[in-house]
Parts: C-alpha cells; structure tokens; sequence
C-alpha cells in the first residue's frame, strides 16, 4: 500500500513539475513572439523587399498541391492558387490516385492536355499514369499517379520541380493573393535558409470570393470558434517563439515554402518508398534536414513569417477532430523518435539542447502526464491525501495560465494583424480562451494521449477530413460549389 | 501535496519555507495575479484594436483631403509651399507618409515637386537616424532618401555602416534606387556587408543603379582585391543591365578565377553580352568535368551565341549529361540555336531523355 502511495505521490510530483516546465516554456515563448511580432510589424511598414523595383529578383516558386479525392473543393482552390500575386510561379497538382471526379474536374475545368516532362529528381513514387499541363494556364501542370499517400504525392511534385523553392500547400488550402510574396522573405536575406513556414488561419465561416477570404470571421460552429482562438496561439506564439530562438521543429503541411535542392539532397518527404512512412511527414522532414544539414555543417535556417497566411478549413465535429489530433501526435511523436539522436545533443544547438526536449516530453508524453495526473489527483483527493481546496486552487491557476496564453496570442493578433473586422468576434475569442478550458482542452488531451498509445500500438490509420467547402459570396459562385 | 511528496521519500517538510496552507495562498495569490494579467492584456488588445481604427480614420480622412491638394500642386500649379505650410506638426508623420506613396511612383519633375513638399518638414524625422530601434530607423532612411535630392544624403550614406546589416541594406537600396551615381562607390564597398543575401537579390538592387553605374560595376567584376561573392553579384547586375561593354572584362575574369560562383557569374554575364570573339573561352567551361554551376552557365551562353559546331556537344548534353539541369538548358539551347530537328530525333528516339525533346518542342510550339 505505501509502495502504491509513494508511486502515486512520485506521479503527481511529476505532474507538477511538468505543470511548471511546460508553462514556463509557454510563457516564455509568450513573451518573445509579442516582442518578435511588434518589431516584425513596424518592420513591414518600414521596408518593403520586394517592392516593383525589385520584383524581377523574386526567385520563381513551384507550388506543389496534392490531391486526393478533392473532387468538392479542388477547382476553386486551384483558382485561388492562380489568383496569387507573385512574379515568377508554377503550380503543380499531384492527384494520388483519387477514385472520386478530382482528375476529371481539373481536366474540363482548366483544359489540360498531357504533356512530356522531364523529371530534375529521382525520389522514389508511386507510378506516374500522366502528366497534364493547362491549355488556358501554361504554368499550371498537374501530375496524375497511382496513390501513394500525401508524401509520396508530394514527392513526385518534387521530382517535377524545376524552379530553386518549392511551396507546399494542402489542395484544400487558399493562399492569401500576397502569401508567396511575403513567406519568401527569408530566403532573400539568408541564403542558408531551408525552410519557412507561414501562418495558418481557420477560414469556417469566412467570406470567400473567387477564391479569396474577403471577410475574417469567427466561426459560429464552437469546435472550430475554438480551433481558431487554438491557431492563433499556435502559430502567433509557438511558431513564432521558436523561430526566434532558431529552434523551428515544425512547418504545417499545410503552408510551407522550400529550397529545393535540400528538399532532395534530404530524401524528400518520408514515404514508404523513401524514408520510411509516417503521419507527420511535414514536420519529419524538417526536423531531418536539421539533423542532415548540422551533422554536413551546411547552413540550415528555418523561419517562420506571421504575415503570410493560408486559410484552411478545419474540423467542426468531435469525430473528425478528435482523429486529427490523435494523427498530429501520432506524427509528432514518431518524428521525434525517429531523430532522438538529437535530444539534449549540442552539436544541435538550441534546437537539440531546446526545443528538442520540450517537444519530447512537454508536447509527446505531454497528454500521457496530463491524464495521469486527472486521475492521480482525484485519486489523492478521494484517499484523503492531499486537500481538495488545494487541488481546486490547483486547477485553477492551470485554468488561469490558459487562459492568460490564449488572450496574448489575441493581444498579438490585434496589436500586429486585427484581421477580424468585427469587436464583437474579439470579445468572444476572450470568452472562448476560458471556455476551452473546461472540456475542450481535456478531450484534446484525450485525443493526444489515444495517438500515442497508437504509436505505441503501431497504428497508421489518416482518417478522413469531412469538408462542408467554403463560404462563397455570391448565389452563382455558390452553384459552383459543393455544399 | 508538497509535504505529501517528500514524505514518501523519507524527507521531512519541516515548513521552512511555507506550510500547506501558505502554500494554498500561494496559489491563489499566483491565480489572481494570472488572472489581472489576462484582464490587462484583453484590455490592451482592445486599446490596441481601436487605436488602430482611430489611426486609420485619421490617415484616411488627411489623406482624402491632401490627395486633391498634391493633385493640384503636381498638375495645376498650386502654391507648393501653401500646401506644405498648412500641415500641422501632429499631422506631419501622416503627410510624409502620403507623400512617401506618390514619390515611388513617380519620376522628373513631379518627383521634385513632391520632394519640395517634403522638404520643410524632413528635420523633424533627422533625430530619428540615432533612434535605438532599427525599424525606427529603416523608416526614416526610406523617407530621406526617397524625399531628399541626391546631394542631402549624407545621413543615408552613413546609415550603410550601421551596426543593423538590414537597416545598411534599406540604406544601399534607397540609394542605389534614387541616387546612383553619386553614391554607387559607396555601395559597392559596402557590398561585402550583404554576401549572405540572396545573389539575385544583391544583383537586381545594384542593376537598379542603372546605367550610371556601369563604370563602377564594371571596376568591383575587375578588382581581385574584393570577394568572388560581390565580383559575382556586380557580374550578375551587368548581365541584369546588357552591359556589353563588360564582355571582355567578363572574359578576362573567367579565365583567371578560381572560384566556382565567380566563374558561373561571368558566364552568365557572357550568356547574355557575350559575341562570338569570347566563344573559345566560353567552350571549355562545358566539360562534364566541371562544376555544375559553370557547366549550366556555360551552356546557357554556348547557347546564347554560339555556332553550328555547337550543335553536337550541345546534343550530347542533352542526352548524357548526368544532370537534368544541364540536359533542360542544353536542349533549350538547341531550340534557341534552331537546331529543332535534333531535338525532334530525340523525342523520336527510344532515348531515356526522349521525353525532354518533347517537352522543349511543345515549350517551343512546334508539338
């Protein structure tokens, strides 16, 4: 019994230090992205790099969008790619093997008519049937092939990349007309930039017009009212934190701008034809050019750029969520093991003696820490070890630490951004930084913890993303798209 | 809780620093105080947000009312100094920053004239070159050297060595934009500063000194005294220029560098000025012994301007070259050479590179 004891009270020291740890780490990150946004902010108003005079040293960009069966949204996401205002730029489709209308769609939409191409890279895919290239958009091509998962579509995108960046986006995804203009930032002032990662933004319930979000507002849907309030800390705070301190693990699959030749001269993105298949292939590919490029002593800068923003459609029932986040840990925890020669190594810099360790075991066996202490804490409470009124202070002052994270990455998002129109939107994004604390942020950690025993489990399951499409203006626009 | 933990290892909480119940208030006291913090900052946020507004409205309301009145100074004549007079000292940061709009889009004269709007109020933004922060900074180079003529720059000139290498490149492009001549030797021994930027960026900032800087771009390509990287990026904004005249330094410089970035520079400066007497020197950069870098240059410029007896190492580049960069140029070569019907034989062939014949044929219209 008193063995049982001690391992409970060993247990809940540990939440308690984890408690300590991973808040600390939050507010110190807290602290640097308002100060890194402030500046980046009076910085944009000062300079602007790729002014008319300069456009000409834009290097051009391939756009790699894979698809799989998209049929719902894929045409009115490629005629938002095509809106993008960007000197020099290619968009490459890769339909995987979609057995719904996508290829067929694309084909009568954009007059495509198959085309010979030679390949500036032999990553390993899966067979390519054809490859098209648009009649009324000659810089749009899409590559049609057998299914062989997201980083195999992608990599047979990479194959085809004939310019020095590559930029890869979900085929879901609107990029905002000035995104590549601004995420290319980076590779202009250092030429030792990799990567660079660029701001996603939740677009339910937004106004979207030939392709373009003309109005930002907070979805009425409180899942995903939520999961915007979640982006904004995610990515104003965390993304933004890290790149600070050059200790970037992590590019969202879903925006993120590439040099080419590392991509390649890295592997590519791990597929089973490649690397070795996983769930996360957007942040295992980052965190192995790192690893690559620092064992070879090659230059590896990884960004990220708040003002380059791509707006996504994201999960309004528990279902789908749910399975989101249980793959997202999934891919988290499985990139992290795979390159654990990096944790707490200094050759790795702030990234391996960092940011490294706090995504291990802050972020990875975070959830598994999390639950058990839920549960070793009602356990003390109800053996009458410890006092409720303590643990009650307990939770509270966790509550208010979430509470305080989330309204500063809405500090940061008026004091740099303010790109919803409506007070009434802020005022609820405050109401919804407390609500998430009582329910929404337990299933998450429910949800984190059920992909990591997965992992353990060896589970490799995707899940299925139900779309409702986006909110267009206008009743013919409307027509044209699927509900 | 605390005690609870060290008692089970033994330890004995003796209350030396607080007991359970201080423990208690502790917690609490940290909750409210997290709590103020989170009310402050949601504060903050709406000040922010309606500051933001309130700055907008005033920007745009002085805006509506200045643009007729800089129309009337530009196109009808109006009394410059009337207009200028009229702004108050609250209202100067919003004039400057409306005058900063039209000054980039337009040249001559009118420049002139809304450089002498500018003018009266352009020491009152000076003391801000010294402010502590670089953005601070950047924007008042930007206005400096946009609003005033050439031969007030000395505050921009000096903000090239400023400890901010962004802040020194604002200052390079401002001036290598409005004020070339006067300064491009400035720049250009600044230059160095910039090497980790991008080299087609670097390139196009000091082509946009224009042709007044030719002579002086054509001296940093010549000076081995300067880094392969700044000869490179005035190579490229020479080629960027069609300096012609630099050809020959071009030619002189491939044959005595040993550095790889340099070389590809020249060659693609040859490539885009380069005649048939530079043709020899051009040809033995198209070894497949040599660097990428310089085999791609080099065939890019064989293609360029060379002659029938180009043909075949072109074709065998396009067809065995072990890279697919290489083997893309040099059959675009080919097309630009007009030898079509090679490349018609490769797209005809069985070849494992038949497939680019016919990509460069349809890039070219023929299939």
């Amino acid at each position: 019994m008193s063995v049982a004891l001690a391992l409970l009270a060993a247990l809940n020291g540990l939440v308690l230090v984890y408690f300590l740890a991973i808040n600390a780490v939050y507010l110190i990150t807290t602290v640097k992205a308002l100060q890194v946004v402030w500046q980046y902010r009076q910085r944009l108003k000062a300079f602007n790099l790729l002014d008319p005079s300069r456009a000409h040293a834009a290097p051009p960009i391939t756009v790699l969008a894979p698809a799989y069966n998209e049929e719902t949204t894929c045409v009115e996401s490629v005629r938002s790619l095509l809106t993008l205002d960007y000197p020099k730029f290619e968009i490459i489709v890769i339909n995987d093997g979609s057995s719904d209308q996508t290829m067929e769609r694309l084909i009568g939409a954009f007059e495509l008519v198959p085309r010979a191409r030679l390949p500036t890279a032999e990553l390993s895919t899966a067979q390519v049937r054809q490859i098209h290239q648009s009649r009324s958009h000659p810089n749009l091509w899409v590559i049609d092939k057998e299914n062989g998962g997201k980083a195999d579509a992608l990599n047979a995108g990479v194959n085809q990349c004939n310019t020095p960046l590559l930029c890869a986006v979900d085929a879901d995804t609107l990029l905002e007309r000035d995104a590549l203009t601004r995420i290319v930032r980076p590779f202009l002032e250092d030429d030792g930039t990799v990567a660079v990662g660029g701001k996603i933004r939740v677009v339910n319930n937004c106004t979207v017009r030939s392709g373009i979000v003309t109005e930002a507002r907070l979805p009425k849907n409180f899942l995903a009212a939520v999961q915007t309030v979640e982006y904004l800390r995610a990515f104003l705070v965390g993304r933004v934190g890290w790149a600070a301190f050059n200790a970037s693990l992590v590019i969202s699959g879903a925006f993120g701008l590439f040099n080419r030749g590392a991509v390649v001269d890295a592997g590519g993105y791990a597929s089973k034809r490649t690397t070795g298949e996983t769930v996360g292939e957007d942040m295992e590919l980052v965190v192995r050019m790192k690893r690559l490029f620092t064992d070879q002593g090659r230059p590896c800068r990884i960004e990220f750029v708040p003002d380059s923003v791509a707006w996504t459609e994201v999960p309004e029932s528990y279902r789908v969520l749910g399975r989101q986040r249980d793959r997202w840990q999934r891919g988290l925890i499985e990139s992290l093991t795979r390159h654990h020669h990096m944790l707490f190594r200094r050759r790795y810099g702030a990234t391996g003696l960092v940011a490294f360790p706090v995504f291990f075991f802050l972020e990875g066996l975070g959830p598994i820490i999390e639950l058990a202490g839920y549960i070793g804490f009602s356990i003390v409470v109800i053996a009458g070890r410890a006092s409720g009124a303590y643990v009650i202070a307990f939770f509270v002052l966790a509550f208010a630490i979430g509470v305080v994270l989330s309204v500063a990455a809405v500090l940061i998002e008026e004091v740099a951004f303010s790109r919803y129109g409506k007070t009434r939107d802020v005022f609820r994004m405050f109401a919804l930084a407390a609500l998430e604390n009582f329910g929404f942020r337990q299933l998450n950690t429910f949800w984190r913890a059920r992909g990591l025993f997965r992992f353990v489990t060896g589970a490799s399951a995707w899940g299925k993303m139900e779309r409702k499409g986006f909110q267009v203006e206008g009743a013919a626009e409307a027509e044209s798209l699927p509900s | 809780m605390i005690q609870d933990v060290l008692g089970y290892f033994g330890i004995v909480w003796r209350g030396g620093l607080l007991s359970v119940s201080e423990v208690l208030v502790v917690l609490l006291v940290c909750t409210l105080v997290v709590l103020a913090t989170s009310l402050l900052l949601a504060a903050a946020a709406v000040a922010f947000r309606r500051r933001n507004a309130r700055r907008r409205t005033r920007m745009d309301e002085r805006s509506a009312a200045w643009r007729d009145a800089v129309q009337e100074v530009l196109y009808d004549g109006a009394d410059a100094s009337e207009l200028s007079n009229s702004v108050s000292p609250s209202d100067v940061p919003y004039f400057l920053n409306l005058l900063l709009k039209y000054v980039r889009r337009l040249d001559g004269d009118e420049r002139d004239t809304i450089c002498r709007l500018a003018e009266p109020h352009l020491h009152s933004v000076l003391h801000f070159m010294s402010h502590r922060s670089p953005t601070r900074r950047m924007r008042t180079i930007q206005m400096l050297g946009e609003l005033r003529p050439a031969d007030a720059q000395e505050p921009v000139v000096a903000a090239l060595d400023d400890p901010s290498p962004l802040v020194a490149m604002v200052a390079a492009t401002t001036l290598a934009r409005h004020h070339a001549p006067e300064h491009a030797a400035a720049i250009l021994d600044r230059l160095a500063r910039f090497e980790h930027w991008r080299r087609d960026f670097l390139a196009a900032m000091l082509a946009s000194m224009g042709a007044d800087a030719l002579a002086a771009l054509r001296e940093t390509l010549r000076d081995d005294e300067r880094t392969p990287t700044v000869r490179a990026a005035a190579a490229d904004a020479l080629a960027a220029l069609s300096d012609s005249a630099a050809a020959d330094d071009a030619r002189d410089v491939l044959v005595t560098t040993d550095d790889v970035e340099l070389q590809a520079a020249t060659l693609r400066l040859l490539a885009s000025v380069g005649r048939l007497p530079h043709l020899p020197a051009v040809r033995q950069w198209l070894d497949p012994e040599q660097a990428l870098p310089v085999r791609l240059a080099a065939i890019r410029a064989v293609g360029r301007f060379g002659g029938p007896e180009d043909v075949a190492p072109l074709v065998g580049a396009a067809r065995d070259d072990p890279s697919p960069w290489v083997a893309i140029a040099a059959a675009r070569a080919l097309k630009d050479a007009g030898a079509s019907a090679e490349l018609e034989i490769l797209a005809g062939s069985d070849h494992p590179r038949s497939a680019l014949g016919l990509q460069v044929l349809s890039e070219a219209g023929v299939s």
